[in-house]
């Protein structure tokens, strides 16, 4: 069974072997492969390591071979079928690179068990960040509030969703198969771009790590929720007037953000932003986590978005492209739950023009 | 460890005025600390994944607006439609003529999902972008804050309510000394 969706993959294309396997799921087989917690987690983490092992073209290229399977494929129209991991790894070396270069902003993760592993999708919009400063007003320095609206990145061209096959192999979860599609109005009765839902597989190492020093799936959880919580809580305190309180609570008493130490100067920072009940600005997404001497170290790119307001938005105003990095955290497990202890922002950068 | 207090002094005050809160569906507060219910891993995943999906069903008009539709409890609300045809008609004509299986045009992202008595609430950020499709630049059309409630049916979890807030910056005080920024 396994050739034979292999064999349509590489010979018909994606769109079949998903025709192939929503037969399977429709069937209602019992050999739909059950994923636990643990399961999806890492398969979106692999997927979150993908933009930034391609983006910076890390370990010459072979951390973004290394994401694939032996026999994986990554398919796109611009580039064909790229497959091997020498080849692969010629991909994530080409253009812009670097390791504060980001660029691919990765979100809407489904995933479906089939019998032999799972497939998915994403959606992708390519982000370029410029090389430029915050000014203020005349000689003062700037105030955030001043500098909203300042454009300082644009999206590219380049935007549309990944089809991926997943395969469970010695060494975790790997790309067998990722096509990029790009964007494209307009119906096709034939195909459906859903994925169906699956119940999750209970498992006793959902709230113990499965080896010691390393985390449950309650633990991954938990700090993706606590990563996710960021621009909610400093744009708008979860939907309240102040930030300050709810965004200092994201750290443990100890913390220190960029020039930032302890909980009071961190409340500080948060009031000193932008913010509104229904202010959103600080999209965060590609969460890499990994357990780190029995707590736990992420990273994860961000874009800063100035979004048209309802009346600009009516006069046909686009947002714009403020701010763009990544963060690179470490976690500390409380007794109230997973905190940031340290985080630090390393704005976008490309280290070497695209040649 | 002063501030450690004050800082829990305040959350239990939160989770107070949460629970005061509750009753009013629009008003989600996602703090840290909502009083009663768990969900257990496979919970969140699943919630994750509903929330994921809801992108693909509104750009894509999958099984003309039903699979939309069908993310909802049969008694489920999206801002001020309510029910499994309205909802199916919704999906049906957002972006009416460029919806298909290739069209990505809802990115989510900032997914934050807490246990309720009830079953679960949660938020996301939206940005609606408008992908290019050919030389055009790609731009940022809109974006907000979606605010939901979530039950699991016998089919497995689905929004009950969903809300979604337009983006929309605070007024700073006019006596405010703004700081400038490290960042």
């Amino acid at each position: 069974m396994r050739n034979t969706i292999l064999a349509v993959a590489v010979g018909v294309g994606l769109f079949s072997l998903a025709a192939v396997q929503g037969q399977q799921s429709g069937s209602g087989s019992p050999e739909v492969m059950a994923l636990t917690a643990m399961d999806y987690i890492q398969i979106k983490q692999l997927v979150n390591r993908y933009a930034f092992a391609l983006d910076t073209g890390s370990r010459n290229g072979y951390d973004y071979a290394d994401l694939f399977s032996a026999d994986g494929v990554f398919d796109s129209n611009s580039r064909g079928r790229i497959q091997g991991r020498d080849q692969l790894a010629a991909l994530a070396r080409g253009g812009k690179k670097g390791p504060l270069h980001v660029n691919h902003y990765i979100m809407n993760h489904i995933i479906e068990p089939t019998a032999d592993g799972a497939v998915g999708r994403q959606y992708l919009i390519n982000i370029s960040h410029d090389d430029i400063i915050p000014q203020g007003r005349g000689n003062q320095p700037p105030n955030q509030w001043d500098l909203v609206g300042q454009k300082r990145g644009s999206l590219d061209t380049v935007g549309g969703h990944y089809e991926d096959v997943y395969t469970k192999t010695a060494e975790g979860w790997r790309f067998r198969y990722r096509k990029l599609v790009p964007s494209k109005s307009g119906p096709d009765p034939t195909r459906t771009g859903m994925l169906k839902m699956h119940p999750v597989k209970p498992d006793r190492t959902d709230t113990m790590p499965a080896v010691p020093g390393g985390l449950s799936a309650m633990d991954y959880i938990e700090i993706e929720r606590l990563v996710a919580s960021y621009g909610h809580a400093l744009d708008n305190g979860y939907g309240t007037a102040d930030n300050g309180e709810p965004y200092a609570g994201l750290y443990t008493a100890d913390a220190t953000f960029g020039q930032s130490t302890g909980h009071a100067q961190l409340a500080a920072l948060g009031r000193e932003q932008p913010q509104g009940p229904h202010y959103v600005r600080h999209y965060l997404t590609n969460h890499v986590i990994e357990p780190f001497a029995g707590q736990a170290i992420g990273k994860q790119y961000l874009v800063v978005v100035d979004l048209p307001e309802p009346d600009a938005r009516a006069k046909g105003t686009p947002g714009t492209v403020f701010l763009g990095g990544h963060y690179e955290d470490v976690y500390q497990k409380t007794a109230d739950g997973w905190r940031i202890r340290t985080r630090r922002l390393f704005r976008a950068q490309s280290s070497q023009p695209a040649k | 460890m002063r501030n450690l207090s004050a800082s829990l002094a305040l959350t239990v005050l939160v989770a107070a005025a949460i629970a005061g809160a509750a009753a009013r569906p629009s008003a989600l507060r996602a703090q840290q600390k909502i009083a009663g219910g768990t969900l257990t891993a496979a919970d969140y995943i699943e919630i994750q994944q509903l929330v994921a999906r809801y992108s693909y069903a509104v750009d894509t008009h999958a099984d003309n607006g039903y699979a939309y539709a069908d993310l909802f409890t049969p008694d489920g609300v999206f801002g001020k439609t309510k029910g499994r045809e309205a909802l199916a008609e919704l999906a049906r004509t957002t972006q009416k003529e460029r919806g298909g299986p290739d069209f990505t045009r809802h990115f989510l992202t900032n997914v934050i999902i807490y246990p309720t008595p009830d079953g679960a609430r949660g938020s996301q950020y939206l940005m609606a972008l408008d992908v290019s499709e050919g030389a055009k630049p790609s731009s940022i059309v809109h974006g907000g804050r979606y605010d939901d409630e979530y039950v699991k049916t016998a089919a497995g979890w689905r929004f009950k309510s969903r809300q979604l807030h337009p983006a929309r910056i605070g007024v700073p005080p006019p006596t405010a000394k703004l700081p400038p920024s490290s960042r």
